[in-house]
């Protein structure tokens, strides 16, 4: 290994190491590694500051970058957990499932996963919030998921029932439990008002926004999260849509994704061929297929 | 389903992918969206209308992939001490030793 790369390491090692309770350098690592002599090793102290106070603003400033990030991407939950629990959840979550990507987009890609490992942080509004993190995930897939091209005439025209169709990458379906679309909405606007005269009036309305969906009995709501001419949009979707979309999103054949739509489906049968021409009509006006 | 239905079926979701092909195009061309029922906008009127400037991705995510965002690293402004004591250059400066 070459000097360069060791010390690279060496000072990512030291930068990306979770922070004290008290967001400071810890003296020692987890893996019981000195932080003092690392530092003096790593970097040389000024007239003004020690070589573990200079390491230690590199490993603030990291942390710090995280968390704005995170508390970006997951402003709903925020919302709906309060501050505190919200603040203790992204700090365990961050030391557990570091960031291991160039890029930020992906931070809280393990997100639901954990949450559905220790549900206890999501108590006691559990289902909302559970929805809002699955809401916010697929807003970010939806917003930066690449574009494939569509489908043209010869593609067309050679689709039968054994055919398998492409969706876009960016296309999300969801099936949630409480209107957390609307309530982000919400939550948004109550972010961007100008007439938010102070924050503390701006949280007492957002939480009275997560009171009120709280409340709400909860429903079976499908919800499809994509991209038009570079904006996200929140669709709501029938239970057939949904149906249909989810298996063809999984890769079954149209024939397949058709019988599964119309199962224990209530649109009486001689009205299903006008039901799906019209739907394939909107998800190709969409630009949801692609080759 | 039986086959003969399920091919109907089929036929039926193939016109709606043509005839929804040909409204795009139509959409496109007259650069007119109202025929689109895309959803509800996920960001409000008050979202889209507020700061626009150039690092502004604060509670809106829209700046993602477009760069000067997340991958910015002006991250340590106003978030702590390092103002004036070095250890926060960004710009590849070196620091006094």
């Amino acid at each position: 290994m070459s000097d360069l790369l060791e010390l690279q390491r060496r000072f990512a090692a030291a930068v990306m190491h979770p922070l004290t309770k008290n967001e400071t350098m810890p003296r020692r690592r987890r893996d019981g590694v000195a932080n003092t002599s690392e530092a003096a090793a790593l970097i040389k102290p000024n007239d003004r500051l020690t070589g573990f106070e200079r390491l230690e603003i590199y490993n603030r400033q990291y942390w710090f970058r995280l968390y704005t990030s995170f508390e970006e991407d997951f402003s709903g939950l925020r919302a709906i957990m309060g501050s505190t629990r919200f603040d203790r959840l992204m700090r365990d979550f961050l030391t557990e499932c570091p960031s291991e990507s160039f890029s930020l987009r992906n931070l809280g890609s393990q997100l639901e996963k954990w949450l559905l490992a220790h549900p206890a942080y999501l108590e006691p509004r559990s289902q909302l919030a559970l929805d809002m993190v699955r809401l916010e995930w697929a807003h970010i897939e939806a917003f930066d998921s690449g574009e494939d091209p569509l489908l043209d005439a010869d593609d067309l025209a050679s689709i039968d029932e054994n055919s398998r169709l492409h969706l876009q990458p960016y296309l999300r379906v969801l099936e949630l439990h409480y209107p957390v679309e609307d309530l982000l909405i919400e939550l948004r606007n109550e972010a961007g008002s100008s007439d938010s005269s102070s924050n503390n009036a701006s949280v007492a309305r957002k939480t009275r926004h997560v009171r009120r969906v709280a409340m709400l009995p909860p429903e079976q709501i499908f919800l499809a999260v994509h991209r038009h001419q570079n904006s996200v949009y929140y669709k709501r979707l029938d239970r057939e849509d949904f149906r249909l979309l989810q298996l063809l999103l999984s890769g079954a054949p149209i024939g397949q994704a058709i019988d599964f739509a119309f199962e224990d489906s209530v649109i009486p049968e001689d009205a299903r061929g006008p039901w799906l021409q019209q739907i394939f009509a909107s998800w190709s006006t969409f630009g949801w297929f692609t080759q | 389903m039986k086959h003969s239905m399920k091919t109907l079926m089929v036929a039926a979701a193939v016109s709606g992918l043509l005839s929804g092909a040909a409204t795009m195009q139509a959409a496109t061309s007259q650069t007119n969206n109202s025929v689109v029922k895309v959803g509800k906008a996920s960001f409000g009127s008050a979202s889209l209308n507020q700061d626009t400037s150039k690092h502004s991705c604060k509670g809106k995510n829209d700046c993602k992939g477009q760069g000067g965002c997340k991958s910015s690293d002006n991250g340590c402004k106003g978030k702590n001490s390092c103002k004036g004591k070095g250890g926060c250059a960004t710009d590849g400066s070196k620091h006094p030793s």
